[in-house]
């Protein structure tokens, strides 16, 4: 009986560990995301390059098409390289193009993004996707106004502004539904089209908010301007 | 012999219960300790907290005071003075002191509502000093009007600057904003009440109507590119339909009647994507789309999905296009789609869209620059050569063919400009050149992020 009881826990225990590695690596895969493609000038570079060594027959536009592929994979299978098409780290480096080691380009994560994708988290994880889209753009919108701070972190970190700041929630860690919402308001989508307010009615307790003009309630908020 | 053992085994479990009670006392009383002290250390600690937080907010008002201070010296310098280059220096500095005081004001414990005034005032005293200063590049000096503003913004700067003095005297004597900035109630405690008494003694703050940063009229921008008839919500609904392939359910949820007027819908897939689309009552356009996908499997090509994007823009009315911009992130594609006239790129106009690389599915629109800026320009002109253009990049960059764009500049110019787009230390640069006066208006600095290319 005691056998099976010890065996019934460590079973538990061990099952328990595995689902917490699991959400655990989960998170980590969808946080590290690198943007691996080559911008326009790198391409124009690559394929001037790949012109003069007679890889390549094009126009030198910066668009990685179907003909600088090919080239690529000739220049890969001349130079002993995976022919594969895909310009990676070590194709750069045979074809003497500065990778990321440079000091001036490295690769830094955005300080803005994510503290915008930790408030819209905090405040609406509960809420549809153009919920946090909104939530986000309110934010931004506050930067812009004359009303309220100039940066992002002075709009979040305002005393009083946010609920969730005030309880610590904002420091949970944000899922990648709220990357996503924060990355497009970033890039400028505004579904609440300006506004500088919203709250949650049922719980609200400003009586002033209330005067606000309501542009659109989405879930459970209320968006004002 | 039986009823020896009965007494044996109820004197047995009378010294048990004894000795558990003795330890659950004896435990009962090491908690209590241990609580006592564990509560004694924390009370301590958080005493620690609460000060240190106070010098926090206290320092805070010291250099809102401060800034303030120099604010108002250097302006009252400005007016004094009849010399553009010692004007232009000294406005620099209110600005600077703008900039800081705002700070300082927002890492108070105030609320937004009773302060609002008060940050406007400062922000716009700023953004207004920063306007003056570059129009003092192609003036003698200022104006009889600017020397009135300014002289308006430092008398009401004067006041503000008389009531925090006063403020600052009492905190001197031992008041503490911690102990009030707790004691919230209806969005109001007596720290906010207090200095928010600097809107009830009529600071009078003038109305500071300019094109710079935090301008009001930056507020009031009209649509200019909605046209047509006004729609009905079926209609608007059938434009829905007409995009979407897939749709499994559409809902209407609401409607928007400010700067733009939409009908919204929610619409779900059969390929499991949850969309909200807003569409223009005035001509029934699509405005924006709001969606996004989390699955990691990618089956559509980049090439392939801004042709997409490209599709999507023309069937909704948006003509003559190009892709100027491309992004990805994760298994989502980011394209930025300009209209072009005469071969100008209108970047005003821009047209943001993102495509989901599994389905190829447009899970992200937003047209509302276009519909706010897109009218017929007058683009003829008698513009430079490109090669003549390109002189007037920095030494030590180098470029290849450029394109000619309508850049917005400031913050309501359009400038005709060659873009040039040049590599230095492995990093990427737009430079902007105006193609009449060949002056190089604007350069742009592409910032590699692990979240993407953005520009700064």
């Amino acid at each position: 009986m005691k056998k099976t009881l010890f065996a019934v826990m460590s079973l538990i225990l061990m099952l328990t560990t595995l689902v917490s590695a699991t959400i655990i690596l989960y998170d980590f895969t969808y946080c590290v995301e690198e943007v691996k493609a080559l911008t326009t000038a790198q391409t124009k570079t690559m394929q001037q390059k790949l012109k003069n060594w007679g890889y390549y027959t094009g126009a030198v536009d910066g668009i990685f098409g179907s003909k600088t592929r090919t080239a690529v994979i000739s220049f890969q299978k001349k130079n002993g390289l995976t022919a594969d098409g895909i310009v990676g780290p070590k194709t750069l480096a045979a074809l003497g193009m500065s990778t990321s080691t440079s000091t001036t380009s490295k690769n830094v994560s955005s300080s803005d993004l994510t503290l915008l994708a930790k408030c819209v988290y905090a405040e609406a994880r509960g809420e549809s996707y153009v919920g946090q889209v909104a939530v986000a753009a309110v934010i931004l919108n506050r930067v812009k106004s004359s009303d309220f701070p100039n940066t992002i972190s002075g709009v979040i970190y305002q005393p009083w502004a946010f609920t969730s700041v005030n309880d610590g929630q904002i420091n949970l860690t944000p899922n990648k539904t709220a990357y996503s919402a924060a990355q497009d308001a970033l890039n400028g989508w505004d579904p609440t089209y300006g506004c500088l307010y919203y709250y949650n009615s049922s719980t609200a307790t400003s009586k002033w908010i209330y005067s606000r003009k309501t542009v659109i309630t989405i879930g459970k908020h209320v968006f004002a301007i | 012999m039986k009823e020896n053992g009965k007494d044996k085994k109820q004197k047995g479990a009378y010294k048990g219960a004894v000795i558990g009670l003795s330890i659950a006392t004896g435990a009962l009383i090491l908690t209590s300790v241990g609580l006592a002290i564990a509560n004694g250390v924390s009370n301590s600690q958080v005493s620690n907290f609460q000060n240190q937080l106070e010098n926090v907010y206290q320092k805070n008002l010291y250099d809102l005071v401060e800034s303030i201070n120099n604010a108002e010296i250097k302006l009252s310098k400005t007016i004094s003075s009849n010399d553009k280059d010692f004007q232009s220096k000294q406005l620099t500095e209110v600005v600077k002191n703008a900039l800081l005081a705002e700070n300082s004001i927002s890492s108070l414990p105030i609320t937004q509502n009773s302060l609002a005034d008060s940050v406007k005032f400062i922000n716009q005293m700023g953004g207004y000093s920063t306007t003056l200063v570059e129009n003092l590049q192609s003036e003698s000096m200022l104006n009889e009007k600017e020397i009135e503003n300014l002289t308006k913004i430092h008398n009401s700067l004067i006041q503000i600057k008389d009531r925090l003095g006063k403020y600052l005297e009492k905190m001197q004597q031992g008041y503490s904003i911690v102990d009030d900035s707790i004691k919230l109630e209806n969005d109001m405690n007596s720290f906010t009440v207090k200095l928010s008494s600097m809107k009830e003694i009529s600071v009078d703050y003038p109305s500071m109507i300019y094109d710079g940063p935090f301008s009001d009229s930056e507020n009031d921008y009209i649509v200019k590119g909605l046209k047509g008839e006004f729609v009905t919500k079926s209609d608007a609904q059938n434009s829905v339909v007409r995009c979407f392939r897939n749709i499994a359910e559409i809902n209407y949820a609401g409607e928007i009647n400010s700067n733009f007027q939409t009908y919204n819908y929610s619409i779900s897939t059969t390929d499991n994507h949850n969309l909200f689309v807003q569409v223009s009552k005035v001509g029934g356009h699509i405005l924006t789309v709001s969606g996004y996908n989390d699955t990691t499997e990618k089956k559509i090509s980049i090439e392939d999905g801004k042709k997409i994007a490209l599709d999507f823009v023309s069937q909704n009315g948006i003509e003559n296009a190009k892709c100027v911009w491309q992004d990805v992130l994760g298994n989502e594609a980011y394209f930025n789609i300009a209209p072009i006239q005469n071969g100008i790129i209108l970047y005003p106009d821009l047209v943001k869209v993102k495509i989901d690389l599994a389905t190829g599915m447009v899970i992200g629109y937003d047209a509302t620059s276009y519909f706010i800026n897109h009218i017929d320009r007058n683009l003829s002109g008698d513009f430079e050569s490109e090669s003549q253009a390109k002189q007037s990049l920095p030494k030590g960059f180098e470029s290849g063919e450029g394109r000619i764009v309508l850049a917005p500049l400031d913050y309501s110019r359009e400038v005709v400009c060659y873009e040039f787009e040049s590599e230095k230390d492995g990093d990427i640069y737009y430079f902007y050149v105006n193609a009449v006066s060949n002056k190089l208006e604007n350069i742009l600095k592409v910032i590699k992020t692990t979240d993407g290319a953005k520009l700064m």
